[in-house]
Parts: C-alpha cells; sequence; structure tokens
C-alpha cells in the first residue's frame, strides 16, 4: 500500500517474509521486523496510517493464525494490537483519517467475514457488518472519515461483485454500483468526490470512477483507463496517484510426458484460468478448476471444468462451495472428491456428482482452512483422508481409522492402494516408509513409481524432470503412466502508478 | 478545514444511536423509507404493548412475544384472541432486523408486512386495518405521536413501520459465547469450549445454525410435522410451491435458546436435551428431509457438552432506544 504523499510503498519483503518499507524515490528495500530464517511466521496485508509514521499490519503468528500488528515506520518497534484465534484471518485495509482507528476486515473461524474497526491504541473491537464468506476485495475510508466503501458478492451470486457504501456509524447503507459486471477494488479519490473501482462491463478489466455525494452516486460511471485487465489498486495518494499491482504471464494446465521433455498446455476455452487437473480413471476425461470472474491474487471463485478427450468438448459444474482446492474422480469416474469449504465454514472435502451441481459434503474438519483437507479413494466405501493424521474412512457408515498419527499435507492412493502422503518435508508410503526427504508439495502415483512435485520439476524414482512452468500445485498421471498434467505457468506482479485525471 | 470535515463525519451523537450487544453488527439494517430513528421505536413500543392493538383489547404483540420469555411465550403453540390455538409456536423475535423473511414459513418478505398479520389474522389479534385506523385516530394521544413521527394522522402503513422499527430494536447478544468468540478464552467452560467444537462439528450444528445470529434464515425439513406417514403441517411448501419445501420451517435464531422451552415450530420438545435427542436420531424419516439431518452417534458426554454450550448463548436482551 502506498503511503499518503506517496513517499514509500508498505510491503512483505519477498525474500525473507519480513514487513517492509520500499522507498519509492531510491527504491531501496527496509525491513521493520526481523523474521527468524526457520520461523513459520511471516509479515501479510499492511496498511499506513495517515501521517505515514505506522504501519498496521497481518503477522501469521507461531500458533498458525495472524495477529494484526502495529510497527512503527521510523524505529521498527512493534506491537500485537489484536490477536484472537476465533478471528484467525486479518486483513488491514484503511486507518480513519484521524489515525485513531484501522478498518480491519476479520475472517472468522466459522467463515464469517467482518468489517470491523480497530482502536490504534487498543481496547474493544466494533464490527460494523459481519458477511457469509464473500468478504470484500478492497475497502476504503472516505476522507472525511464518514463511508467506508467495499465490494462484494451480489445478492445470490457467487461470482459478480458489485459495490457497497456503509456508514462509518453503522448507520446506513446502499449500494454504489450494481449490475451483471464484476464491480470490485473501490477506492476514494483524495477529494472525496468520487470512489475509483475496477470493472469488466466493457470486456476488459478498467479502471472507472463514479462521483458521490453523500453517501450516493451522484451520476453515471465513467471509464478513465482501458485495457489494464489483471490489476489489483493498492491505493491512492494525497495528490492523487493511483498505485496498482499488475500481472502478467498465466497459469494453467500442463502435461508432460513421464519420460520428460517439454510440457504442452492443454487447449481450453478458459485459458490462463485453469489449475489441478486430474484425469479420470479411464483416461477419457481431465477435471480441473477453473477461475470465475476477476483475479483476486488470492482466492477466486471456481467451477469444476470437466474435458472429454474424445469429442474436446469442456463443460463445467459449479457445486455450491465457498472454496475448492483439489479434485480426485471416484473409482467409477462419477463423482469427485473436492477438497475445499462450503458457505456454511465447514472446511473438509465434499462429494461432486461429475454430472450436476449437486455437492454433499463427507467430512469436514475444525482445524482445515478454507483449502479443506486433501483426500483420495481407496475404493469405492472407502476414503484416505489427510489433514491433521492420515486416516481411513468408510464413507457409509463414518467410521474412520487412523493410519499414521502424522499431519498428511497430500495423499495419493495408487491403483494397486498403495498409499503415499506428505508430512512436514518427508514423502512416506504406508509400509514402506520415508521414501523421499526435502521439499515436496504434491504426489501422485505412476503405476507403482511415485511422482513427487518439487520446486522447478517432479521426481520420478530419483529422476528429475525439470519444469520451469511447475507452480507446485497438485499433479495427476494418466492411468497408461505415459504423461503427468500439473498445474503451473509463471506470472509476472509489477506495481505501476498512474495520475489520476 | 480537514478537521472540520472529520467532525462532520463524526458519528451520531452517542445518545441518539442504538446500543448493540457485543456479537452483532453496528450496521443494523433498516429499509431507507423506515430507517431507524427514536420517535418511530418510540411510537413502536408504545404499540408493542397495547392491547388496544386486538379486537376485545386482551392481546397485544408482548402477549405472545414477552420480554420477559425472551420475547416468546412458554405454550407449545401461541394462544390468540378467545384461547384460540394458533397452530405454531410464537417465534422469538431476536435479532430480526437481520431476517430475510418473516414466520416460519416466510411468508413475510419484510418485518413492516409481518408485524400487520398476527393483528389482521382471526386468531390472533382479529382486527381490521378499518377498526385499528379508527382505534388509533380516537385516541388523543396517538393522534400527536404519530403526527409528530410521520407528520400525518395515524395510518395503517405508518403503524407498520412503527412497529417494525421498534422490533429492529430487539437485539440479543452479549453472551458468553459472544465474549469467547471476541478473544475472551476464559468466558467458556472446557466443558462448554467442547460443546462449541462438537456444535461446528461432529453435530454439524452450524450446517443451519451459523453466523452472528446463528441462523441461515432458510427452510429445513428435519422431519418435525411429520407423524404416522404424514405432515401435519405442510410448512414453507405452501408459499414456495416448491414441493421440496413440503415440511420445512424457518431456522430459528438460537440466541436465547435456553431460556425459551419448549421448542421447534410446534413447541413438541420439551427441552434442549430433548431436542439433542431429536437430531442425534437424524430428526424423522421423511420423503423431504433435509440432506443435512442424519443420525449423529453422539455420546452422552457430547450431548451433555452441547447443552451446556447451548446455554453460552444467553446473554443480554436490549430493546427500544436507549434513553
Amino acid at each position: 500500500m502506498p503511503s499518503p504523499e506517496g513517499r514509500f510503498l508498505s510491503c512483505m519483503d519477498p525474500d525473507t517474509g519480513d514487513l517492509a518499507i520500499r522507498d519509492l524515490a531510491s527504491g531501496k528495500l527496509r525491513r521493520l521486523t526481523s523474521r527468524a530464517p526457520d520461523s513459520k511466521e511471516f509479515a501479510y496485508f499492511s496498511a499506513v496510517s495517515p501521517d505515514s509514521r505506522q504501519i498496521a499490519y497481518a503477522w501469521f503468528n507461531e500458533s498458525g493464525f495472524y495477529d494484526l500488528r502495529v510497527a512503527s515506520v521510523e524505529t521498527g518497534e512493534n506491537r500485537v494490537l489484536y490477536r484472537n484465534e476465533e478471528s484467525g484471518f486479518v486483513q488491514p485495509s484503511d486507518w480513519t483519517p484521524d489515525g485513531r482507528h484501522i478498518l480491519t476486515l476479520f475472517f472468522r473461524k466459522d467463515n464469517i467475514s467482518q468489517i470491523a474497526l480497530v482502536p490504534a491504541a487498543g481496547g474493544p473491537v466494533r464490527v460494523l457488518k459481519s458477511l457469509p464468506w464473500v468478504y470484500p476485495k478492497k475497502m476504503d475510508i472516505s476522507p472525511d472519515g464518514r463511508w467506508i466503501v467495499y465490494d462484494s458478492f451480489a445478492a445470490g451470486s457467487q461470482s459478480q461483485r458489485d459495490i457497497y457504501i456503509l456508514a462509518m456509524d453503522g448507520s446506513r447503507e446502499s449500494t454504489l454500483i450494481a449490475g451483471p459486471a464484476e464491480d470490485v477494488f473501490p477506492l476514494w479519490t483524495p477529494d472525496g468526490k468520487a470512489v475509483v473501482f475496477s470493472s469488466n462491463r466493457l470486456g476488459t478489466s478498467d479502471i472507472w470512477v463514479v462521483a458521490v455525494e453523500d453517501g450516493k452516486a451522484a451520476g453515471q460511471p465513467r471509464v478513465i483507463k482501458r485495457g489494464l485487465d489483471r490489476f489489483l489498486p493498492m491505493g491512492i495518494t494525497s495528490n492523487g496517484t493511483l498505485y496498482f499491482a499488475q500481472r502478467s504471464g498465466a497459469r494453467d494446465v500442463f502435461t508432460v510426458s513421464t519420460a520428460g521433455g517439454a510440457p504442452e498446455r492443454l487447449s481450453s476455452r478458459f485459458a490462463g484460468a485453469n489449475a489441478a487437473p486430474v484425469w479420470s480413471h479411464d483416461g477419457e476425461r481431465m477435471a480441473y478448476l477453473t477461475r470465475e470472474g476477476a483475479e483476486n491474487f488470492g482466492t477466486e471463485a471456481r467451477v469444476i471444468t470437466i474435458r472429454s478427450f474424445k469429442s474436446g468438448v469442456e463443460r463445467q459444474v459449479a457445486p455450491k462451495l465457498a472454496h475448492m482446492e483439489q479434485l480426485r474422480w471416484s473409482p467409477d469416474n462419477q463423482w469427485l472428491l473436492v477438497s475445499g469449504s462450503d458457505g456454511k465454514g465447514r472446511s473438509g472435502i465434499f462429494l461432486a456428482s461429475a454430472s450436476s451441481d449437486a455437492v454433499r459434503p463427507v467430512v469436514w474438519d475444525q482445524e482445515a482452512t478454507f483449502r479443506g483437507i486433501p483426500g483420495d479413494w481407496l475404493d469405492s466405501d472407502r476414503l484416505i483422508l489427510g489433514g491433521s493424521q492420515l486416516r481411513e474412512r468408510n464413507r457409509t457408515s463414518g467410521e474412520e481409522r487412523i493410519l499414521d498419527p502424522r499431519p498428511a499435507a497430500a495423499v495419493a492412493v495408487s491403483s494397486s492402494k498403495r498409499i503415499a502422503f506428505i508430512s512436514a518435508n518427508e514423502v512416506i508410503v504406508l509400509g514402506k516408509g520415508v521414501v523421499h526427504k526435502g521439499e515436496a508439495t504434491a504426489i501422485a502415483w505412476a503405476g507403482d513409481e511415485l511422482v513427487i512435485g518439487a520446486t522447478e520439476g517432479l521426481l520420478i524414482s530419483g529422476r528429475k524432470i525439470p519444469l520451469r512452468e511447475y507452480d507446485q500445485g497438485s499433479i495427476s498421471v494418466h492411468p497408461d503412466g505415459k504423461r503427468i498434467a500439473f498445474s503451473g505457468g509463471r506470472v509476472r506482479n509489477e506495481i505501476w502508478s498512474m495520475k489520476l485525471p | 478545514m480537514k478537521l472540520a470535515a472529520i467532525l462532520l463525519g463524526c458519528m451520531l451523537p452517542a445518545a441518539d444511536r442504538l446500543v448493540v450487544p457485543l456479537g452483532l453488527d453496528t450496521y443494523v439494517p433498516a429499509p431507507q423509507d423506515n430507517l431507524l430513528r427514536r420517535a418511530a421505536v418510540e411510537l413502536g413500543r408504545e404499540l408493542f404493548f397495547d392491547k388496544r392493538l386486538s379486537r376485545d383489547a386482551t392481546i397485544s404483540c408482548a402477549t405472545c412475544h414477552d420480554p420477559a420469555r425472551a420475547f416468546s411465550d412458554d405454550k407449545p403453540v401461541a394462544v390468540g384472541i378467545r384461547g384460540q390455538r394458533v397452530g405454531r409456536r410464537s417465534p422469538a423475535i431476536l435479532n430480526r432486523a437481520w431476517g430475510k423473511s418473516f414466520f416460519w414459513d416466510g411468508r413475510a418478505e419484510t418485518l413492516e408486512q409481518q408485524v400487520l398479520q398476527p393483528i389482521l389474522n382471526s386468531k390472533e389479534m382479529d382486527l381490521s386495518l378499518e377498526d385499528l385506523s379508527r382505534r388509533l385516530r380516537s385516541d388523543a394521544g396517538y393522534l400527536a405521536r404519530f403526527q409528530s413521527t410521520f407528520e400525518r394522522e395515524p395510518k395503517t402503513e405508518d403503524l407498520a413501520r412503527a412497529l417494525a422499527a421498534y422490533v429492529r430494536t430487539i437485539l440479543a447478544g452479549d453472551s458468553p459465547y459472544d465474549r469467547y468468540v471476541a478473544g475472551d478464552r476464559n468466558a467458556l467452560s472446557a466443558q462448554q469450549q467442547f460443546g462449541l467444537r462438537l456444535f461446528r462439528g461432529k453435530a454439524n450444528c452450524t450446517a443451519c445454525h451459523l453466523g452472528p445470529n446463528l441462523t441461515d434464515e432458510g427452510f429445513h425439513n428435519t422431519g418435525t410435522a411429520y407423524r404416522e406417514g404424514s405432515f401435519s403441517d405442510s410448512g414453507r411448501v405452501v408459499i414456495s410451491n416448491h414441493e421440496a419445501d413440503r415440511g420445512a420451517f424457518k431456522t430459528p435464531t438460537l440466541r436465547e435458546a435456553a431460556r425459551r422451552a419448549p421448542y421447534m415450530h410446534d413447541g413438541s420438545l420439551a427441552t434442549l436435551a430433548d431436542v439433542i435427542e431429536f437430531y442425534d436420531r437424524g430428526g424423522r424419516d421423511n420423503p423431504f428431509l433435509d440432506g443435512e439431518i442424519r443420525p449423529l452417534k453422539l455420546t452422552a458426554e457430547e450431548k451433555q457438552a452441547l447443552v451446556a454450550f447451548i446455554a453460552t448463548l444467553s446473554g443480554v436482551i436490549r430493546e427500544g432506544w436507549p434513553q
């Protein structure tokens, strides 16, 4: 986020995970925290105070959730302002003009997101509004301190967003921008007379502006910059300079021969929006997750695309889930096991139809994040589940037995029922023990050989297939064992500035 | 200049704001044509307790929605004018400002629509709109209050606005559960925390009871109305005309639940322990049973923990405009 006078940007140092500021004149980066090299802690979202002397930031703590902290720009001295496991994700978005409150998004354990004001000096938090799962991508306080502008899903939609204005005293709320387009990332102009936002109403993501009076639109919105497309507005400085991140490159589904060679990008109507591929057991179809709507530089609305290799047709099913992370075909290729979470705060694993939008929960885990828990099919009745421990679960009876007490970040079952999982920095095969030490992000079986996803490549029986494209997401092997599907591609994020007209 | 702007933009004076209990949003939704204001709320409060809103002046809104009983009553089903049984339990009208629809079957879309229906219902208060207007106009006090609040003589639509405005100020929160969620790790005992984990996990209560008001505002068939092969009450289907809604009723808030037995839309379960036993058995099987309802296989210890947790949802109820 830019400081109000445009002197620096607050950010996370990508090399260390520390909170840092980048001087916009010299380009120099100065860290404000000092994270231990082996720590799992790191800084995340941040917001600069009106006098540019303090930075509120989210800090992933040693207990595995986020604190709201404040750091002094001058001295780096920092303090915990809010720490509550029940609101385990916090995103500071803005400060009130008087510097007394920090507008913060809470994301609670029960998947409720909340627009809240946290006193900068400490004290009781005031929750202005709760939203079911659908958290705003951007919230911003008007320069006069009267209004909060934010985006949220339109009523009944899980992909299209409208823009709302909420009175800071909670006395009223109104819709500023509504319609079939995706209207997101609202920011107040420095004079408080207009809101700048992103909209795809003309087919590309462009920057628009709408005049505002007394918390309501005062005229029709107009476009001020076209064709920026994949951008994330960060903030507007007091002299009217908009800072934004812009993304180039694309992530997509690729396949590569198990013998190595150049990967091929999957031909798709949804090019650049696909991830987490998985082949059906007969090899005739592939399912993958396709992003819907604008990129969020984080989590996005997703649907399942199922591609038939016979017909080349891609069709989509949209189970009503808040987030989907990973897919696994059932033995009869009629269902997909989906890791993720629903709109009712339940994270775990779900069963989605491959032919309709039907979905039902299988099991949820209170310790899981919204990404759910990994799982795979042992047979049509039994599932192997990861999470806090490796378990076998009977779908019909609900009975479970622990296979291994260690946490499992990924699981894979071979056609001959061999079970592998990733725990910490080890890949373990049940009945065999540790088969790989070191970084591993995904696993899949190629017959009785294990394919391990690692940094910039795949490992098969100790042999590495270097893949610059591989993004460390889930992988799947064709039943003939000859090709591996993976999600990958490289994206590049740049920060730009633009003087508003 | 900037300071002046900030001061102008300050929140309403504290004395002129609703005091919202911990656990609820500061933003209390209200329609644009009935934004919350003191005069309308205070008029609505007076009307809420006035028995002259029923034909024989024996029943007020507060008769069935008794503040001493968390704005419900202790009867299995509501009893209206001349002792008539209404057929469904009086719902606790807590935190209804966040309601998406009203009545057990959701037949009213707004509170302004809802508040008139019990007055008109022949089994409840049995007063026609004409008689109602006549009574209000014949009362000098009401004449003056409506004039000062709505700048005209009493009209039914203004009465609905006033009653709805008052109902929006009935706010339940600040319970041990709210304090726990706000970060006070000592607000719940170990047993109650165990109950909360079950509530969110094995017992699957959050399938329907979620969010600050512990309801999804949805309609679910739990089998309560299904007996001996048929439905004693068709529920939501009468309004929606969707067969899948047969026997479905709106999810009530669980706020203050421990203080307002009996339970379910027909008051057929006497205690919270009975409710948990009902759900532990998987509700009552029927052709339209909600997919989220299934046997829970809870142990006796788990059932006790759930009851202990639900007791933590009782806290403070505020109503009316702060004086």
